[in-house]
């Protein structure tokens, strides 16, 4: 999970009273089967469309978990695509860019950057869960009206 | 010898996991709405790249060129045709 730093909450709490502040958030909860199921039939076709070459090499590295870490980076996509209601069919990873396992960063790219800036966002905080069956993942951002580029 | 829809309708058999099946709907009825999730509509769209030999470019990975039999049929005819002119 990304974290909050003491001086990013003490900056939020600072300014508040200057501008209107909102959250934006998304979720997403997915099967692993759903993911099996794409790697039986797809394998290396699937991996490379949907997921960048970290993530190819985590679970090249780690086989036996490799399905459950995909649907968390799957829904960790999907979870940010939702919170920035872009109308991608598909989570690409080349709009929406994670890197590192224990501490998710997300980098945005293309459409996703532009509907981030419009929105007035500028960091988004992930937090990805597993269990055998599902995994779930909740993206934040935290809106900057002064910042806002568009409409809320 | 089978249409292009007729290939569509039995990938999104094999590969749509949908909540409805898919010989109930006509070719305009809204997939998203009879239950075809967003990673089952990358299954499709990997299932219907091997079968038609095309590549979807990302500008077309919305969910209106899933949207439907027909929506599919028309992006793939655009497709092959992208493709027989290169």
């Amino acid at each position: 999970m990304t974290m909050v730093t003491p001086t990013a909450i003490s900056a939020s709490t600072r300014t508040s009273h200057r501008y209107s502040r909102r959250v934006e958030v998304g979720v997403d909860v997915h099967d692993v089967h759903d993911v099996v199921h794409a790697l039986c039939h797809f394998g290396d076709q699937y991996l490379t469309r949907v997921f960048n070459e970290e993530e190819i090499a985590h679970v090249r590295a780690h086989p036996l978990t490799d399905a459950v870490f995909l649907t968390g980076r799957y829904a960790a996509r999907e979870a940010v695509v939702k919170l920035l209601r872009l109308d991608n069919a598909v989570p690409l990873r080349a709009l929406v860019d994670l890197s590192g396992v224990a501490s998710v960063r997300v980098e945005l790219r293309g459409e996703a950057l532009d509907a981030a800036r419009h929105k007035g966002i500028t960091e988004i905080l992930l937090s990805i869960d597993h269990g055998r069956r599902f995994a779930t993942a909740i993206a934040v951002a935290d809106v900057d009206n002064l910042n806002q580029g568009g409409p809320p | 010898m089978s249409s292009i829809t007729d290939d569509i309708r039995e990938i999104l058999l094999s590969h749509g996991q949908m909540s409805v099946a898919i010989s109930t709907l006509d070719d305009d009825a809204d997939l998203y709405q009879n239950g075809l999730t967003s990673h089952a509509s990358v299954n499709v769209m990997l299932a219907l790249e091997n079968n038609f030999d095309i590549e979807f470019p990302d500008s077309m990975l919305r969910k209106s060129t899933f949207q439907s039999v027909a929506a599919i049929a028309e992006a793939i005819e655009i497709l092959g045709i992208e493709s027989a002119e290169h």
